[in-house]
């Protein structure tokens, strides 16, 4: 345990190392900002459009948190993606420390990022539908933001870990991120949504962490969401769990079968 | 204490083929290997291709599990005792593969020594020294992504040393560097062999274990073919002659003429460009070249010349024709 802040200092500086690579302007400018800026605009316009200025920062919310988010699902799944594509698994293997301080480092530059979207958000979106939100509460909102991005993350991980032996990893964080719009709340209230949507928003992280969010934001107190922030916690420990045992079962199979450098 | 004991070892591995009738097919990889190396020593292990090679080294250092027989390194079995055994060993695979792209080369050194548990201030003097010893303190800071794949395999080597281990297992350091660099690399390997590191090396490069080891074992197959210094196993051609025929276009009937010819033991063909060179092995070559150029007739020779035999040639003689692919 002695070492475990070395690992995750490490982990963290691999993982602002990966990150870094791919924020050139052209990447920037051309793609990263565009598309979250764009996307928050398209729901957020619909949600003005149906219900005006009201249902309009509803989304702007909502959208912001799911950009966020799930960039950190993404984040933590190109790890364990890139593991594999650097043919390091073998490295791992081999490790006598344990890796898991190390993967929570490099999680970190995904909670960076998502926090970057945030702003992003906030900055475009704000002054085109002339709205408001007070930075006193925003800044309160962060540390429920951080709580929920680690959530998130280990659903990032246990995504990695189930597809490692696959070339799809990506294309199923995708889906689990329209999942989640659809599931969790972003675009229309959670309560309003169809009972089995709610049931599988229930199981995902970001359903409460997102309504923590919003009643902070709305002037509600962290005792007033101590529940729904301990649910997400749950939530997030039994994705992390899950994805931690996974993970060490990938790659004690293929210890005993040897297809380590076919994944 | 022995540094390594192998016993009866043996690794199959199944594949598949097909998308909707799959067929399993069981390889084996390794069968019945027993060997033993001494604390200090420089062992090498010799084959073609598909001999079994990669499999022994990555059951020696924990990556894969063998199916039968036992294996210890330090005197820890390497499945019961991996976890005890895994600080006290180093690994490099050859190959291109096994760093972070998007990292520096002291990023790399630094991720792995923390994987590897070596305390901070016992790495923060290591890895300037590595860098040093590797010859890449003046790239250090550079996204490995930019290195050439002589300076990755370099790194990789600092890599397997960060932890100081009293076992290296090296997988082919050599494959794919161009002449100066593997020749640099090879003698840093000598370097650590003289510092007291017990080296255990695969090469399929016969100039490269003979340069470097004490002891060499020659697999094919999955199987120990002999065992023996690189001069014992000179002696298996000490009375050959070998009668190399450079030539544009030879035909395997051509060949199989010359297989046939009662004085000769072997013939290797190495492909080298647009030229194919015919190594012939026989007592007394020399005398039966005439013979042999007329066994030969229509392959447009080029050049003959004669040569006493090396480890190569023992090796061509061990493996017959499965040394081609060397």
């Amino acid at each position: 345990m002695n070492h475990w802040p070395q690992l995750f200092k490490t982990g963290a500086r691999a993982g602002w190392a990966n990150l870094s690579v791919e924020l050139t302007p052209a990447t920037v400018l051309g793609a990263r900002i565009p598309r979250t800026v764009l996307q928050a605009i398209f729901f957020v316009l619909i949600a003005y459009a149906a219900g005006g200025i009201e249902l309009a920062r509803f989304a702007l919310i909502g959208n912001m948190m799911h950009a966020a988010i799930f960039s950190c699902i993404v984040d933590m799944s190109i790890v364990i993606e890139l593991e594999k594509w650097n043919g390091t698994l073998p490295y791992l293997i081999a490790s006598p420390a344990n890796w898991f301080p190390m993967m929570l480092g490099r999680s970190l530059a995904g909670y960076a990022e998502g926090l970057v979207r945030i702003v992003l958000v906030l900055c475009f979106l704000l002054p085109i539908f002339g709205m408001g939100i007070p930075a006193i509460d925003l800044l309160r909102a962060v540390p429920l933001f951080l709580v929920t991005a680690a959530a998130a993350s280990a659903l990032g991980w246990l995504s990695g870990a189930i597809m490692l032996p696959t070339r799809w990893g990506l294309l199923v964080c995708n889906t689990i991120g329209y999942l989640m719009m659809v599931t969790c709340g972003v675009n229309f209230p959670f309560t309003a949504l169809p009972p089995a949507i709610q049931w599988i928003g229930h199981a995902l992280p970001m359903t409460h962490g997102l309504l923590a969010i919003r009643a902070v934001i709305d002037g509600a107190t962290y005792s007033d969401v101590a529940g729904l922030m301990v649910s997400e916690i749950i939530i997030g420990l039994i994705y992390g769990a899950v994805a931690w045992k996974l993970f060490a079962h990938r790659l004690d199979v293929a210890r005993q079968t040897g297809n380590i450098e076919q994944f | 204490m022995t540094a390594i004991v192998i016993e009866n070892l043996g690794r199959s591995f199944v594949t598949t083929t097909g998308t909707i009738r799959r067929t399993q097919k069981t390889v084996t990889a390794l069968d019945n290997v027993s060997l033993t190396v001494e604390p200090g020593e420089l062992f090498g292990l010799l084959g073609p291709n598909g001999a079994g090679k990669t499999t022994l080294t990555r059951i020696l250092s924990t990556v894969l599990l063998p199916s039968s027989g036992r294996a210890e390194v330090l005197g820890l079995d390497v499945v019961r005792d991996a976890k005890q055994l895994r600080p006290r060993i180093g690994m490099v695979y050859g190959g291109e593969r096994g760093l972070y792209w998007r990292l520096s080369g002291r990023d790399n050194i630094q991720y792995f020594a923390d994987l590897y548990l070596v305390p901070p201030e016992v790495s923060r003097k290591r890895i300037p020294e590595l860098l040093e010893l590797v010859g890449l303190k003046d790239r250090a800071e550079e996204r490995v992504e930019g290195y050439s794949r002589g300076m990755k395999q370099r790194l990789h080597i600092a890599r397997g040393l960060i932890n100081d281990p009293d076992v290296l297992f090296l997988d082919e350091p050599t494959i794919g560097l161009d002449p100066i660099a593997a020749r640099e690399l090879r003698t840093v390997i000598a370097d650590l062999h003289n510092a007291g590191k017990t080296i255990f090396l695969t090469s399929h490069y016969m100039y490269e274990v003979d340069a470097l080891c004490q002891r060499v074992a020659v697999v094919n197959k999955g199987q120990i073919v002999m065992m023996d210094t690189p001069a014992a196993l000179k002696q298996l051609v000490a009375n050959l002659e070998v009668v190399e025929v450079e030539c544009l276009s030879v035909s395997s009937e051509a060949i199989n003429r010359l297989r046939d010819h009662p004085r000769v033991e072997a013939v290797h063909v190495d492909n080298r460009d647009q030229v194919q060179v015919l190594q012939i092995q026989a007592p007394g070559g020399v005398k039966y070249v005439p013979e042999f150029l007329h066994l030969l007739d229509g392959a447009n020779i080029q050049k003959v010349v004669t040569r006493q035999p090396t480890l190569e040639d023992a090796y061509v003689k061990l493996l017959g024709k499965d040394a081609i692919s060397v």
